[in-house]
């Protein structure tokens, strides 16, 4: 099967949704062709289907996310990028008060069928302003799905599926993916939102990652089977709502559980992920859950201080090793 | 520190003991590992050693007080120690919360005093197969796990569900022993004139014959002969059966089964011989039906290629004797085999039984006739 990269498959999927159904739009900075968004992630989309569709706006993140809700409640299906996630802080009221509560306060008359994209993460030097993954907060919210591919397989799937979805849905890109190929179907097709993918089957222990380090996940997975380690691998894949079941099977069958988060640690997507485990998998634990996560500092602009700053594959493959080690003891 | 000594539990099902006497008393220096006093269970008598250095400050537990294990028996520590949280209720199992820092700080030879540490999914396995987290002794790991819980129930052997074979087969064995009055009646067939005759019959047939073939041959004969040895105590009432209905008895990976060949006694050798083939590999891919088990008026058993010499079968329920068979034995006069019958004594006599023996005998030894 072919290759494309996941801002190509993000791309595609945006192109074929518009061409399937002319409700859908998009809207954001500088999406039309040539620059066909930051990270190609429009790229061809104006040129296939004329500027009308792709609407570039100005730098005014609350104004024309508000615009992307409006419309969305009006009929629309609109696909609203942010150029960075770092900076839906100044859309957050269409975010937190409009978008997420309106299906719900007007007793269901209206529906908010929008897809907020945006990219996210680290790992890039980029910087506290544009570094942050900020999925938990939207996790908090009730009336939001949170959305994280981690290839570019998923990334088109997962973004069809958001696109159809009568609800609100953020998607987080990861910028460290962009670039990443994949074999992609041409034709349309959909992933479940909610659900999870055991993305390596292990019986020693469950890694539970999303996003970016999913990848992390399977490279340090790698190098433990080397040790004779059988890490089984899970990616949500979809943060809220969260598939409670995969997760907890996974941890039946391991008894131990790290979960593998870029960003900090408190009131996050790693924290619910373990509250889950010890609320409802308690007898499946052989050993304390161990979160792997950054520490509690801005992301810093200098590489070796970032490196330091955020977690990394040999720090999961240590904690993974100290982990089963101690409980093979005997 | 204060410490306190606890009720040991000296065994798996130990809830409780005795306190037999105090070696020491109140006040008293005490040193490390010194014995303090004697417990008894309702199996042995122990003593207790005393977990630290220091004063036996108070004695909580009087002589032929039964304590629960665990519970607090007394405290160890220096003069002057505030021990008022061991007294707060004596004769109950001690507060972990308490008992903490002194299993981190200087007691690892007591275990028992300090919390148990021990994942859930190991506790849950303990429980599930009957334990409880107290029956592990587990020195020098900080927190019992699923590993050291499985190496614990390795040790400790296992029950494991009967198959429903071995459900059907214990109950009617249970039965025949309790209800049948058997006896049994030993004696040696020579096996020389149809050992010779093996490779010839093996050739015949253009397969394996083996010596059971050769025996169940030679039962069927002479069966069809002494059919009395066959009748069945039925009630009030003697059941004759008309036919010989020959079962044999095969060993499963998990329990035994009696595949029964019809109408033997009309059966040459190697139809008899294939079938009996059939019977054992459908047995043993536990594929039987209804039919191929059912319905049997003798059963031969046969340990010979596990190199017993004889030995005393008991009589399938429903039949009237079973014949165990040896292994074959070279002797002086040659090559040998030791007979057992086992007869129902309601249904069968002395004398019925020995006939059939000795017509069986006879039938072996000739050859002639079991070789065909």
């Amino acid at each position: 099967m072919r290759k494309i990269s996941y801002s190509e498959a993000i791309a595609e999927a945006q192109l074929q949704e518009m061409q399937r159904d002319e409700k859908v739009f998009l809207m954001g900075l500088v999406l039309r062709d040539p620059y066909g968004s930051a990270f190609g992630q429009t790229k061809g989309i104006s040129t296939a289907l004329g500027p009308e569709r792709v609407l570039d706006v100005p730098v005014s993140e609350n104004g024309y996310v508000g615009a992307g809700v409006g419309a969305a409640i009006t009929g629309m299906r609109p696909v609203v990028e942010l150029q960075f996630s770092d900076f839906i802080t100044i859309a957050m009221d269409q975010v937190v008060q409009q978008a997420a509560n309106m299906r719900y306060m007007f007793g269901g008359q209206i529906k908010v069928p929008m897809v907020l994209r945006a990219p996210t993460g680290a790992y890039l030097s980029a910087a506290a302003h544009h570094s942050h993954c900020l999925e938990s907060w939207f996790s908090f919210i009730p009336g939001i799905k949170v959305v994280l591919p981690s290839d570019a397989y998923d990334a088109k799937g997962l973004l069809i599926s958001a696109i159809r979805d009568d609800n609100f849905v953020i998607y987080l890109e990861h910028k460290k993916l962009f670039d990443k190929k994949a074999e992609v179907p041409e034709e349309p097709y959909t992933i479940p939102l909610g659900k999870a993918a055991v993305k390596r089957q292990g019986t020693d222990l469950t890694i539970v990652a999303w996003s970016f380090m999913v990848s992390k996940a399977l490279e340090a997975a790698a190098a433990l089977e080397k040790k004779g380690i059988s890490a089984e691998v899970v990616d949500l894949r979809t943060v809220s709502p969260l598939d409670e079941e995969t997760v907890l099977s996974s941890v039946e069958k391991t008894g131990k559980l790290v979960v593998f988060q870029e960003t900090y640690r408190h009131c996050s997507v790693a924290t619910d992920v373990s509250a889950l485990v010890a609320e409802k998998g308690f007898d499946f634990l052989d050993a304390p859950i161990r979160l792997i996560t950054a520490k509690d500092v801005p992301i810093p602009f200098a590489p070796v201080l970032e490196n330091f700053v955020l977690p990394q594959t040999e720090n999961l493959v240590a904690e993974a090793e100290s982990l089963v080690t101690k409980a093979r003891r005997g | 520190m204060a410490t306190p000594v606890l009720m040991p539990k000296l065994g798996l099902t130990m809830e409780s003991g005795k306190v037999v006497s105090w070696k020491k008393r109140e006040g008293e220096p005490v040193a490390k590992g010194e014995t303090l006093l004697e417990v008894e269970t309702d199996k042995i008598v122990s003593e207790v050693q005393s977990p630290q250095a220091g004063f036996l400050l108070k004695v909580l537990e009087p002589e032929e007080a039964e304590v629960k294990v665990q519970a607090v028996l007394a405290v160890i520590g220096e003069k002057g120690e505030d021990i008022s949280s061991f007294l707060a209720a004596p004769g109950q199992p001690s507060a972990p919360a308490v008992n903490a820092p002194a299993e981190a700080a200087e007691a690892p030879s007591l275990p028992a005093a300090g919390r148990l540490r021990i994942t859930p999914r190991a506790r849950k396995l303990l429980a599930e197969r009957g334990f409880a987290p107290a029956d592990l002794e587990a020195p020098g790991v900080d927190r019992i796990g699923e590993a050291d819980v499985q190496d614990f129930l390795a040790r400790q052997g296992q029950i494991r569900p009967m198959s429903r074979i071995e459900k059907v087969a214990a109950e009617r064995m249970t039965a025949s022993f309790r209800d049948i009055p058997q006896f049994s009646l030993r004696f040696k067939a020579e096996l020389d004139r149809l050992l010779d005759l093996l490779p010839h019959l093996k050739e015949e047939a253009g397969r394996d014959i083996t010596v059971n073939d050769l025996i169940l041959r030679g039962v069927a004969i002479a069966l069809s002969r002494f059919p009395e040895v066959q009748c069945q105590a039925r009630g009030e009432g003697l059941f004759q059966p008309g036919s010989v209905n020959l079962g044999f008895a095969v060993a499963l990976d998990r329990g035994l089964v009696v595949p029964v060949i019809r109408d033997a006694g009309g059966k040459r050798l190697a139809a008899l011989s294939r079938e009996a083939a059939e019977l054992s590999e459908r047995a043993k891919e536990q594929r039987l039906r209804p039919e191929d088990v059912s319905g049997g008026t003798f059963t031969v058993s046969n340990l010979g290629m596990f190199g017993i010499c004889s030995f005393v079968p008991i009589v399938n329920p429903g039949e009237g004797a079973i014949l165990g068979v040896g292994g074959i034995q070279s002797v002086t006069a040659g090559r040998v085999v030791e007979l057992t019958l086992v007869c129902d004594h309601r249904s069968v006599n002395g004398a019925t039984g020995a006939g059939f023996c000795r017509e069986l005998k006879s039938v072996l030894e000739a050859a002639e006739e079991a070789a065909w």
